[in-house]
C-alpha cells in the first residue's frame, strides 16, 4: 500500500449524503480525433501558428488517435499541460464536438446520440443563464433531462450544495464560487452515471471543496476529471491519463503504482506531487484495453 | 407518447426560459414590443395621412381615405412578426454561443426540433402585446368580420413560421460562422423591401422600365405578399379571399419549415459545434 492513500479517511466518505446510487457508465473511446476549423480573419494572421497540429485539410487537430476503455464506476484523473485536450476531450464525451474520426461509446451508446443516458458535464466554467435565477436554471435543466418530481430533486440538490437561501437569487448576483456550486448541483440534478468535471473544485471554498468531493466519491457514477490539483488526483482517482498536444502519453492504473514508478528515493519518502510528477516523467505507458474488477483504495463497504 | 412527451416538455422548458430571459428587463420588453413598432410606423403613417388622408381620390392605388389606417395597422402586425421571427435564432444562438450555454442542448441532449418549437413558441408568446394592441387599432378603427378575423389570424400564423423556418437557416449560418451576419442581414432586408408592408402592391405597376420588369414577378410571387393580400382583403373586404394565395401561403410555409429543420439538423452538427 502506498504511503498517501492513508490520507483519505473512509469515515468521511460514509457520511457523504448523496440521494442514489447509481451504476457508472462504461466509455470506450476508439481512435477518435477531433478537429477545429482554424479561425478565419483576415486582419489577424498568425504567421507564428504551430501548424504541426494542423491536418491536410486545413483544420486543427486537437485530439488525434485517442483510444482509452473506462470501465463502469472506475474515476479517471486526466493531466496535462494547457491545450493538452483534456477540454476538448470532455466535451466530444458530453456530446458537444463531433468526432472527426473514431468513436465514442458511452453505455453502448454513441454520445452524442439523443438516446444516450444523460452525462454530468461540469466545464470550467458554469454552465448557467446568468439573467435568470438559480432555481429558474434549475427548473430549466430539470425539464431538459425530464426529470419527474423535479421540485424535490431541486430542494435536495439546492440542500447539498448549500445554496438553499440563494437560489431565488440571479445567477448575476451569485459570487464565483457560489455559481460553481449552483453548477455543481446542476449536474448532480438528474443523477447521471457518468460525471465529466474539468477543474471542478477550484471555484469551491476549502469546505465545501471537501465536501464535493466526498459526494463524487460516493455516488457509483464513473467520474472522468481533469485537474492540476496533484492532491485531488491522489485522493479521487483510481487511474491517471496524461494527455500531451492531443494524444495520450501515460495511462496509469494505480494499483500498478508501484510497478512503474518507485514510491521512495533512497531513504526520502515522496510527497505525492513529487511522486506524480516523477510518475509523469518516467512512468512507461500501460496499456488499458481492457476491463479488470477494480481493486479501489477507497472501496466503501 | 413518451417520447413525444419528452420533446414537448423540452420545447416548453426552452421557450419559458427564453421568456423569463426576456421579461428580466419587463420595461425595456414592453417598450420593445409596442413602442418600437409604433416608432417605425410614425414615419410612414405621416406620409400616408398628408397623401391619401386629406384628398377624396387617392393619388396611391389600391388604398383610400378610409382604408390607409387599417392597411398600416395590418402591415405593422406583419412587419413585426417578419423581423422577429427571422432574426430570433441569430441572437439568440450567438447569446448561447458565446457564453457556452449551448452546449446544454448537447449534453442534455434536446431534440433539434424541441429547440426550434420552443425559441418559436417564445418568439409568438413575446408577439403577443404588438398583436394586442395593434389588433385593438384595428379593431377599433376598421371593424371587421369573424371569417375576415380568422383569416387574418391565420396569415400572421403561417408569416410566423415563414419567418421562424428562415430565421432557423439564417441562425444556423450565424452559428457556424459570424462572417455571415452582414450577408444574413441583407437577405432579410432584400425581402422586407419585396413585401407591401406598407406599400400597395398596385404601385409596382406605376414604376419606371425596367425597375417594373424586375421587381414585378419578384413581389407577386414572394409568399409574403401572398399572406399580407390574404390578410388585408379578408379584414378589409375589399374583395374575394385568393385561394391561390391561401394555399400557395400554406404550401410555402410548410415546405420551407421542412427544408429549414433538415438544413439546420445538417449545419448544426456538421459545422455549429466547431465553436471550441
Amino acid at each position: 500500500m502506498l504511503n498517501y492513500f492513508s490520507t483519505f479517511r473512509q469515515d468521511e466518505i460514509k457520511s457523504a449524503t448523496i440521494h442514489k446510487m447509481i451504476q457508472g457508465s462504461s466509455v470506450t473511446i476508439t481512435n477518435l480525433s477531433v478537429d477545429y476549423p482554424l479561425p478565419f480573419n483576415i486582419f489577424r494572421r498568425n504567421k507564428h501558428r504551430d501548424l504541426t497540429q494542423v491536418n491536410p485539410h486545413g483544420r486543427y487537430r486537437a485530439l488525434h488517435d485517442i483510444n482509452l476503455v473506462i470501465c463502469p464506476g472506475e474515476r479517471v484523473g486526466i493531466v496535462g499541460m494547457n491545450g493538452a485536450g483534456k477540454t476538448t476531450l470532455f466535451r466530444s464525451l458530453a456530446g458537444v464536438l463531433n468526432p472527426a474520426d473514431g468513436s465514442i461509446i458511452i453505455d453502448n451508446v454513441e454520445a452524442s446520440s439523443p438516446r444516450r443516458h444523460p452525462v454530468g458535464y461540469m466545464a470550467a466554467f458554469p454552465l448557467l443563464y446568468r439573467q435568470l435565477t438559480g432555481y429558474e436554471n434549475l427548473h430549466y435543466v430539470a425539464n431538459l433531462y425530464h426529470i419527474n418530481n423535479y421540485e424535490e430533486r431541486i430542494k435536495k440538490v439546492t440542500e447539498l450544495v448549500g445554496l438553499t437561501d440563494a437560489i431565488d437569487k440571479y445567477v448575476e448576483q451569485y459570487s464565483t464560487g457560489m455559481a460553481a456550486r449552483l453548477d455543481f448541483a446542476r449536474i448532480l440534478l438528474p443523477d447521471p452515471p457518468l460525471l465529466i468535471m474539468d477543474e471542478p473544485f477550484g471555484s469551491f471554498d476549502l469546505h465545501f471543496a471537501e465536501e464535493a468531493k466526498k459526494i463524487v466519491l460516493k455516488s457509483q457514477a464513473t467520474v472522468i476529471m481533469a485537474t492540476h490539483n496533484l492532491n485531488d488526483i491522489e485522493e479521487m482517482t483510481d487511474r491517471l491519463i496524461l494527455l500531451h498536444r492531443g494524444q495520450v502519453l501515460r495511462d496509469i492504473n494505480f494499483n500498478e503504482l508501484s510497478e512503474v514508478a518507485p514510491t521512495h528515493v533512497g531513504k526520502k519518502t515522496l510527497s505525492t506531487s513529487e511522486f506524480v510528477e516523477g510518475l509523469l516523467r518516467r512512468a512507461s505507458r500501460v496499456e488499458k484495453n481492457y476491463c479488470q474488477p477494480l481493486h479501489r483504495r477507497h472501496d466503501i463497504s | 407518447m413518451i417520447y413525444l412527451d419528452n420533446k414537448v416538455r423540452e420545447a416548453l422548458a426552452i421557450a419559458r426560459k427564453e421568456i423569463l430571459i426576456d421579461l428580466r428587463f419587463s420595461i425595456a420588453f414592453l417598450f420593445q414590443s409596442i413602442v418600437s413598432p409604433i416608432g417605425r410606423l410614425v414615419p410612414i403613417l405621416t406620409v400616408y395621412a398628408a397623401t391619401v388622408g386629406r384628398d377624396v381620390v387617392s393619388p396611391i392605388p389600391g388604398i383610400s381615405k378610409e382604408t390607409y389606417l387599417p392597411f398600416l395597422a395590418l402591415g405593422i402586425i406583419f412587419n413585426t412578426i417578419w423581423r422577429e421571427s427571422t432574426t430570433v435564432f441569430i441572437e439568440k444562438f450567438k447569446r448561447d454561443k458565446w457564453s457556452r450555454t449551448i452546449d446544454l442542448f448537447f449534453i442534455a441532449p434536446v431534440h433539434i426540433s424541441a429547440v426550434v418549437v420552443g425559441i418559436g413558441l417564445s418568439v409568438i408568446v413575446q408577439n403577443i402585446p404588438t398583436l394586442l394592441a395593434f389588433l385593438l387599432v384595428l379593431l377599433i378603427v376598421y371593424p371587421t368580420t369573424l371569417l375576415g378575423f380568422f383569416i387574418a389570424f391565420l396569415s400572421f400564423l403561417l408569416v410566423t413560421i415563414i419567418g421562424l423556418s428562415i430565421g432557423l437557416i439564417l441562425g444556423g449560418a450565424a452559428l457556424s460562422s459570424e462572417n455571415t451576419t452582414p450577408f444574413l442581414t441583407y437577405i432579410t432586408a432584400t425581402f422586407t423591401f419585396l413585401t407591401p408592408f406598407f406599400y400597395p402592391v398596385e404601385i409596382i405597376a406605376k414604376l419606371p422600365y425596367p425597375f417594373d420588369l424586375i421587381l414585378t414577378p419578384l413581389i407577386k410571387y414572394n409568399p409574403l405578399n401572398s399572406a399580407l393580400n390574404l390578410a388585408r382583403t379578408a379584414w378589409l373586404g375589399s374583395g374575394p379571399v385568393s385561394l391561390f394565395d391561401l394555399v400557395y401561403v400554406l404550401f410555402t410555409a410548410f415546405l420551407l419549415m421542412f427544408i429549414s429543420i433538415n438544413l439546420f439538423h445538417f449545419i448544426w452538427r456538421r459545422f455549429g459545434l466547431q465553436i471550441g
